[in-house]
């Protein structure tokens, strides 16, 4: 296709209708991949996105069913996770199937054009045909050996670099039916609780379809680690499950496991910097919250799959972050509280700024143990109780003796807020006793006024 | 009038009523739950919807502390709904807004609450003056006259009641005839507002068909077992503006003259007022849905798909009809929300979503009792 065609699609990509959008894809997908038509496709993904209900899938796209949550792209601040497929290995594969003897793309999609639009029975029925084509295609290619491999422009990329992708692709397709129908059992991604009926379809699915072969059980945890929030939680689960291997093969399909562990906690600290460089005191104490969380469920997960050693150093870096990530959090309450408790009445920022610092610092405050902060956070907490209790005191006694009334309404405004601090600082108990105590010390002094 | 009368009668006010008006609670598990009526006279009862509606479980007020850990701001409100028994939706709004000023629900929900507290005397004010407006046009009264009066002391409220009553005293009727029904028609209108200025309900209104536009762009965006719940959503919206739109239009049509409203009085103030009051029950629950679907529209798909869950399980179905879904039985995020949990470090790891969830709602609380912002281009006071 010329330059010039290529400029008219680009420009009009917006505004092509419905029908003319997906022509246009179709045409794209036969086109060998450029820098050009690469581009083009990352233009129309927003749109594609949007339309996903009414198209039809692309026959490429069915193909990638099996290990589509696995695609990535090129990686630039880091390694490449153990069991990640790169989008140009994906192409790669893809152009294999069509190089494949016994392959017809016309009859294909002769094929697609015939089901009916959302009729994902039959979608996947030609998938099945499309993932034993690319099977089979892989093997053989494994099958040539290294020359392949060395080969520059080969499938298996500038030196082989894609060596890992292609072979992870060639145990999903050849695990495709087994992880469609796991899709199908499973909670929706991401999956936060894992139950029981849960942990045993992937056992099954692991025991029965990967029949001990290592590699294939690291591909289908993989698949499934990806849909699990967070990933820890699956190997948590089944460490201690028979996957149908053993000894030596089993460590190393644990330890490949811990690789995306280490790049799921490292994307996980990014978010809580960028949290608690924003505004609000919550988001950050509950970012904080989330990758302590993540962390002590990945240390759980690798003691009990036996690596525990494989990420030691990388924890020990985020067990410090977090320290002083409640430091920081406990640092910033104490500041905020004493502002908005001090002689003078304080701004409505500080009260707002303090009521969070408070929440977050009751949210820190369930993990800090975990973390050697215990008593650091516990000792906080009762000091707000300790300020809430001292209001009370004062403001329900200066009320009764009365006086001036703007000064009461300040009085009035304090009594609640006292109670505030201690419903987030105490028990539901505690603050249910200094809310009947204001409420009643407030009805008396109606009843006074109203005798008076 | 029988225009009216007629334009009243889809409005299943009696159902309504039973239905119930949503309190803004800030303990999950009860929050947007409905007060309505409890079995005799002098009672109050919560009503817990089941799934889309489609059953409800009633508890007497009394039992509502057992149902959860009350949050010290619901334990108040709970009290001050009994005490003033608030079950209409104006009511409600009084009584949540005077809790929250108190500053149990966070120092943010006490402000929003003086802000809405504000912007209702304000609105109500402006509902008098064009009330009166369109009075003083059906009596065929000067009102250039009433327009240059300004505001303040001696202004314009001052020449009204001056006129009517010499219009009053004219025809031969008490001084304060024509006076007090037109505070009568201000008062009932002043949630609403008129078109030419607009007051909180009809904010609800614009917004909601808004709201409900965008849900569906993203039901047709997303494929996962929530769309359903979305599309419920969605249903739900369109059952309520098939009432309110038409409402609306009818009350437009009288307010653009006066003139039979203050000549067939009662019948037809009652008529006027039954409007009012059915679109204030209708839009019930509403503005906080339309609240959350517009804080976390723009968020990750995730946060888009917990909130439609959250939507969901407080949506406003219209009583009597039934929504199309039967989302229980089918739907795995159910199913992982009732799984057993078994994990390890339980207590802290159940305790732990429940302030972050607090400090949500109480947000959304605020922003709703400030009142939604108008849409950009509407007009506004």
């Amino acid at each position: 296709m010329s330059e010039d065609v290529l400029d008219a699609i680009e420009q009009s990509l917006e505004n092509l209708s419905e029908e003319k959008f997906i022509q246009v894809l179709s045409l794209l997908n036969g086109l060998p991949e450029t820098a050009r038509t690469k581009r083009l496709y990352d233009q129309a993904r927003t749109r594609m996105q949007r339309l996903r209900p009414l198209r039809r899938p692309t026959l490429q796209r069915l193909f990638c069913l099996p290990f589509e949550d696995l695609l990535i792209n090129v990686r630039k601040d880091g390694p490449q996770p153990d069991g990640r497929i790169l989008r140009n290995a994906m192409a790669s594969a893809w152009r294999l199937v069509l190089e494949a003897p016994s392959f017809d793309l016309e009859n294909m999609e002769g094929r697609l054009r015939e089901c009916a639009i959302a009729d994902k029975d039959a979608e996947e029925a030609i998938g099945r045909d499309l993932w034993r084509v690319g099977a089979t295609q892989i093997i053989a290619l494994f099958r040539k050996g290294d020359a392949e491999a060395k080969r520059r422009d080969g499938p298996l990329g500038p030196n082989g670099l894609w060596r890992n992708d292609i072979a992870q692709i060639g145990r999903a397709l050849e695990l495709g039916d087994t992880i469609q129908g796991l899709k199908r059992k499973l909670p929706p991604a991401p999956i936060r609780l894992l139950d029981e009926e849960s942990v045993k379809a992937m056992r099954w699915a692991i025991v029965g379809n990967a029949r001990g072969d290592s590699g294939k059980v690291f591909a289908l945890l993989s698949v499934l680690m990806v849909r699990v929030s967070p990933p820890a939680l699956l190997l948590e689960r089944l460490a201690g499950q028979d996957l149908g291997i053993k000894g030596r093969e089993r460590l190393d399909v644990m330890t490949w496991l811990s690789s995306p562990l280490a790049a799921d906690l490292q994307a996980r600290s990014a978010s809580v910097a960028e949290a608690r460089k924003g505004s609000s005191a919550v988001a950050g104490a509950a970012a904080l919250r989330d990758i302590a969380l993540a962390l002590l469920s990945t240390e759980g997960a690798l003691v009990a799959a036996g690596t525990g050693k494989v990420l030691g150093e990388q924890t020990l870096a985020f067990r410090d972050g977090i320290k002083r990530g409640l430091d920081e959090t406990l640092q910033a309450a104490r500041t905020a509280i004493a502002q908005a408790n001090g002689e003078d009445e304080p701004t409505a920022a500080a009260l707002i700024e303090a009521d969070a610092q408070m929440i977050a610092l009751r949210m820190c405050s369930t993990i800090a143990p975990r973390f050697g902060k215990g008593t650091d956070f516990s000792e906080a907490l009762r000091e707000v109780v300790k300020i809430g209790q001292r209001w009370l005191n004062t403001d329900l006694r200066a009320l009764r003796m009365a006086g001036a009334t703007a000064a009461n309404e300040a009085r009035r405004a304090r009594l609640y807020r006292a109670v505030r601090m201690i419903e987030l600082a105490a028990l539901p108990t505690d603050a249910d006793a200094a809310r009947r105590s204001v409420a009643e010390g407030l009805a008396a002094l109606e009843q006074e006024k109203a005798e008076a | 009038m029988t225009d009216i009368a007629r334009s009243l009668r889809p409005l299943p006010l009696a159902s309504l009523g039973e239905r119930g008006t949503a309190v803004p609670f800030t303990t999950l598990q009860i929050a947007q739950m409905r007060v309505r009526p409890g079995s005799d006279r002098n009672s109050l009862a919560l009503a817990m919807p089941g799934i889309a509606g489609s059953t409800s479980y009633v508890v007497p007020w009394k039992g509502v502390p057992d149902l959860a850990t009350l949050t010290m701001h619901d334990r108040m409100l709970h009290q001050e709904i009994e005490a003033t028994m608030a079950i209409t939706p104006e009511r409600v709004r009084r009584a949540a807004l005077k809790v929250a000023a108190t500053g149990l629900a966070g120092p943010q929900a006490a402000e929003a609450a003086a802000a809405g507290a504000f912007a209702d005397r304000g609105e109500a004010q402006a509902s008098y003056f064009f009330a009166t407006l369109e009075a003083f046009r059906a009596l065929g009264l000067d009102r250039a006259e009433l327009v240059a009066a300004g505001r303040g002391k001696g202004g314009w409220q001052a020449l009204a009641r001056q006129r009517l009553t010499e219009l009053a005293t004219q025809q031969g009727l008490d001084a304060n005839h024509h006076a007090a029904r037109v505070v009568e028609i201000a008062r009932v209108l002043a949630p609403i507002g008129l078109p030419d200025a607009p007051a909180r309900l009809r904010r609800v209104q614009s917004r909601l068909i808004a709201a409900r536009n965008r849900l569906l762009t993203w039901i047709s965006a997303d494929r996962t077992e929530v769309t359903e719940l979305g599309r419920a959503a969605v249903i739900a919206a369109d059952e309520t503006l098939a009432l309110s739109t038409p409402a609306f239009e009818a009350l437009d049509q009288t307010l653009a003259d006066l003139g039979p409203v203050l000549a067939g009085w009662p019948q037809n103030f009652r008529a006027l007022q039954n409007l009012t009051s059915g679109i204030g029950w209708l839009l019930d629950g509403w503005d906080f849905v339309v609240a959350i679907w517009e804080r976390h529209e723009n968020g990750s798909a995730q946060d888009q798909r917990d909130t439609v869950l959250q939507i969901f399980r407080v949506l406003p179905t219209m009583p009597a009809v039934a929504t199309p879904v039967d989302v229980r039985k089918a739907n795995p995020a159910e199913r992982q929300k009732e799984a057993p949990r078994t994990r390890q470090l339980e207590e802290w790891r159940t305790g732990r979503h429940e302030l972050e969830q607090l400090a949500a709602i109480e947000g959304v609380k605020a922003q709703v009792m400030r009142g939604l912002p108008p849409l950009p281009g509407e007009t506004h006071e």
